[in-house]
């Protein structure tokens, strides 16, 4: 006789639903993204200030402008400039800089590579400490380790991640200069550059996040160590490593699913003011500084990848949750 | 990663041409070899690869680029591709001469056409150029031709007295004769002492040596690397952990950090930089001028300066022609005087005082503390200040729209003293925000600029910046050191008071 933990098989009269669910939910995201195209595009244009006087500056002669009113398809009417550009973004082409006149979306896909190299190292270290702390916290719940670390993971909830940033530049930079201040790569840095540049801006950006996430499993991890299947496994001799390995783990990350993947969505596109304490060259700071010079073709297509990325991510997460939990899976149908 | 674009294929082309094209016998010296590491704030990687666009004066422009002329750090005019000029009485017509032994990165000597091509492409309208509005007044496209390989003609349609000045600024660095009268060049192919190898718009740029460059034995470097940092603590942080070698465009708090460190040498230069307090004359109270001249009395300058700008800068005197500029009419500071403030402004009808909303960012260093310190220095006067800081992006759009009475306007020097007071006159058509045109202001300035011999000319631009001191709407407390700092292994710099005059092809590393 099994113990009662829930099996993760499915049968094939469970799956046909699921593959509509999915086509569904896929529909939905898509439409998502362009109720998103459709704000993105209204937002740049009615940002305060007039582009062309913005980007022309004040000596500027009246045919640069009218030559620029036209460039930028000012002239005419915005339903159809959203057509046109919905057009050329569907192609991945977003037109060119209005400061650098070349085509926006390599260098746009160039730093969102480098929010993604970020996100993943800085991912991958919160993910090991947060989680496995997490489930060990709540293993030993109650006692002196449970507590200190819930009270540091408070300080770093509490602290914002500039403030930590700042200071470990000074520490690190500054007084003992074993790290760089800014984390200034290009395509010149070879591996070691990279580590250490990662370096300071993955330690500022792992307590923020990794102390939430830390919390957050400690809840799963203790609400899943407390259900029956657990104590019955525990009853019937079941080696401790083998019931949280096995049962207790696969169990409190399913809920973990949603928390992680929001998470490393805000990595990837969210941490502005870490990337710009550091001048990481990452698309949250090119979004910033884009917003700044009025470089509409550039915010545009950099709000698109962003919201893109936050869309997929969700959408990877239900589809995860769905094929993981079968409980959810039976509701579907 | 990045996608450079401009790949190193075009790059290697070109150098391979050059290689082909022309072989200078170089002379070895001491101190070669190495890559410069700059940071600098938003003027640098961020302008277009094409000098004749742009906002303000371009790094590119002074990495890949040449220009006639150069005006060099004690503010005298020096030749570059010129070798020598001359001028009619009545300075309507130059004659410039040009070097014979310069080639472009892509191995084409250098010609007058390639000039007269320059020079038309500033002055199309189209293009837009932020030097149109200076050369237009006096010189039409026309104008510009090629008497002979080596030689060009300027024929002006107004006295152009400075026009070597002129010559120097970054919007004319000199292309080639191929370049689009009507569009941008695709490529940066320059004279300079560095040819482009990748750009990454916003973020750095990186320029390797150009082995053929027409200044013998320059430049030292093997190659340079350009990186946009605009936050001024975080560039200074850079330097201080060894990323840069030289860091520009700093202020005097940032500076603190490196002063007495023997590893960094800082470079404070007295310079035409200015921050003014602008008002619209055209709205009460601002349109008595014994109102603007009690403005004037009520700053402290020299607190400003010692205590804002911890020496870094000189006091103004409400005009922008500053000491360090060759037509300096020695006009005095004028001295805190809060009681003589307050009397004016009973003469005028205020016996109670006034009050004024005065707007600023953080377009520069320095630009809300001279706001903010007014504040303090002009209440005794009873000129009752309240400071409006707004957000920094579409500041000048919001003063070119009038949205306020009273604002901070910072300003750059450059080569061309005359472009100060094209602040003060009609701009592609409009009225200058302050809304000050008294006909005698114009009248002395064409005056100023037909003048024929430097005494007179001298005479009278001192006059116009009297008239400016004692009517214009400006006040102007205080001009502004350019202030850089670079390690001690940065061999060569010197600090320009035009602080976008850099001569990067004379820096060496040790």
């Amino acid at each position: 006789m099994e113990a009662y933990a829930p099996s993760t098989e499915r049968s094939p009269s469970e799956t046909w639903p699921l593959l509509r669910w999915l086509g569904m939910r896929l529909g939905f995201s898509l439409l998502v993204l362009l109720v998103l195209s459709i704000v993105v595009f209204a937002a740049t244009t009615v940002l305060p200030g007039n582009v062309v006087d913005v980007v022309l500056g004040q000596n500027t002669t009246p045919d640069a402008r009218a030559a620029m009113i036209h460039r930028l398809h000012l002239d005419v009417p915005p339903a159809l400039r959203y057509l046109q550009w919905l057009g050329g973004a569907i192609h991945l082409d977003f037109g060119d800089s209005l400061q650098s006149d070349q085509p926006v979306w390599p260098t746009v896909a160039a730093a969102f590579g480098h929010s993604l190299v970020l996100a993943g190292a800085a991912g991958i270290v919160m993910i090991f400490t947060s989680v496995f702390l997490g489930l060990w916290s709540a293993l030993r719940a109650g006692g002196w380790l449970d507590r200190l670390i819930l009270g540091v993971t408070f300080l770093a909830l509490s602290m914002p991640e500039f403030v930590l940033g700042a200071l470990l530049i000074w520490i690190f930079a500054i007084v003992l200069p074993v790290l760089p201040a800014l984390s200034l790569v290009d395509s010149a840095s070879g591996i070691g550059d990279w580590a250490r540049m990662l370096v300071l801006p993955v330690i500022t950006v792992v307590p923020v996040t990794g102390a939430y996430i830390l919390r957050t499993m400690r809840s799963a991890t203790i609400d899943v160590a407390g259900q029956d299947f657990v104590q019955m496994a525990r009853l019937r001799g079941m080696p401790a490593r083998r019931i949280v390995w096995r049962h207790v783990l696969p169990n409190a990350l399913v809920p973990m699913i949603n928390v992680l993947t929001l998470n490393m969505g805000w990595l990837v596109g969210g941490i502005v003011v870490v990337e710009v304490l550091f001048q990481y060259p990452g698309i949250g700071k090119l979004l910033l500084e884009s917003t700044e010079t009025r470089d509409i073709p550039m915010v545009q297509a950099a709000a698109m990848l962003v919201g893109t990325v936050y869309v997929t991510l969700n959408l990877i997460a239900d589809v995860a949750i769905a094929l993981l939990d079968p409980r959810v899976g039976k509701s579907l149908g | 990663m990045n996608q450079p674009s401009f790949s190193r294929r075009d790059a290697l082309r070109i150098a391979g041409l050059s290689g082909l094209a022309y072989m200078l016998p170089s002379t070895a010296t001491a101190a070669e070899g190495g890559t410069l590491r700059a940071a600098m704030g938003a003027s640098g990687p961020s302008e277009p690869i094409d000098p004749v666009a742009g906002l303000s004066s371009q790094t590119l422009a002074f990495v890949c680029f040449d220009r006639l002329t150069f005006v060099g750090a004690n503010g005298r005019v020096v030749p570059e591709l010129a070798t020598h000029w001359e001028h009619n009485a009545d300075n309507t017509q130059w004659t410039f001469h040009l070097r014979t032994d310069v080639v472009f990165h892509d191995g084409k000597p250098l010609t007058a056409n390639d000039v007269v091509r320059t020079y038309r492409r500033m002055l199309n309208a189209k293009l837009g150029s932020q030097a149109y509005r200076l050369f237009s007044i006096a010189l039409d496209a026309d104008g510009v031709t090629a008497v002979d390989p080596h030689t060009v003609r300027f024929t002006c349609k107004a006295p152009f007295w400075d026009l070597p000045q002129a010559a120097a600024d970054s919007h004319v660095s000199i292309v080639p004769e191929s370049a689009p009268l009507d569009a941008l060049v695709p490529k940066p192919v320059g004279t300079g002492p560095f040819v482009l190898q990748e750009w990454v718009p916003g973020d750095h740029l990186f320029a390797t040596k150009n082995a053929h460059y027409w200044r013998a034995g320059y430049p030292k470097l093997d190659a340079i690397r350009v990186f946009q940092i605009s936050d001024v603590p975080q560039r200074v942080a850079g330097l201080l952990s060894n990323q840069f070698d030289l860091i520009l465009d700093l202020n005097a708090v940032a500076i603190q950090q490196l002063k007495g460190n023997p590893k960094f040498q800082i470079s404070s230069v007295p310079s035409g930089n200015c921050i003014n307090i602008n008002v619209e004359t055209d709205k009460k109270p601002f349109d008595d001028n014994r109102v603007r001249q009690a403005l004037k009395l009520a700053y402290d300058r020299s607190t400003l300066v010692k205590s804002v700008f911890l020496g870094e800068a000189r006091e103004g005197s409400d005009q922008p022609i500053s000491p360090v500029a060759d037509i300096w009419g020695h006009i005095p500071v004028p001295k805190y005087d809060t009681a003589r403030a307050k009397q004016l402004l009973a003469e005028a009808g205020y016996p109670n005082g006034i009050d004024m909303s005065l707007t600023t960012s953080t377009i520069a260093a320095g630009a809300v503390d001279v706001a903010v310190a007014y504040q303090q220095y002009a209440a005794p006067a009873g000129i009752r200040v309240k400071v409006n800081q707004v957000p920094a992006s579409g500041y000048y759009y919001n003063v070119d729209a009038l949205k306020w009475n009273a604002w901070i306007e910072p300003w750059n020097m450059r080569p061309e003293e005359f472009l100060f007071f094209i602040e003060y006159a009609p701009r592609g058509g409009k009225i200058p925000p302050t809304r000050w045109q008294p006909p005698q202001f114009m009248q002395m300035l064409t005056a100023a600029r037909a003048a024929t011999n430097d005494k007179d000319r001298l005479a009278k631009f001192a006059a116009l910046e009297r008239f400016l001191a004692e009517n214009g709407p400006s006040i102007i407390p205080v001009y502004v050191n350019v202030i850089d700092a670079h390690s001690t292994s940065v061999q060569g710099y010197q600090g320009n008071p035009i602080a976008t005059n850099r001569e990067f092809w004379k820096l060496a590393l040790t």
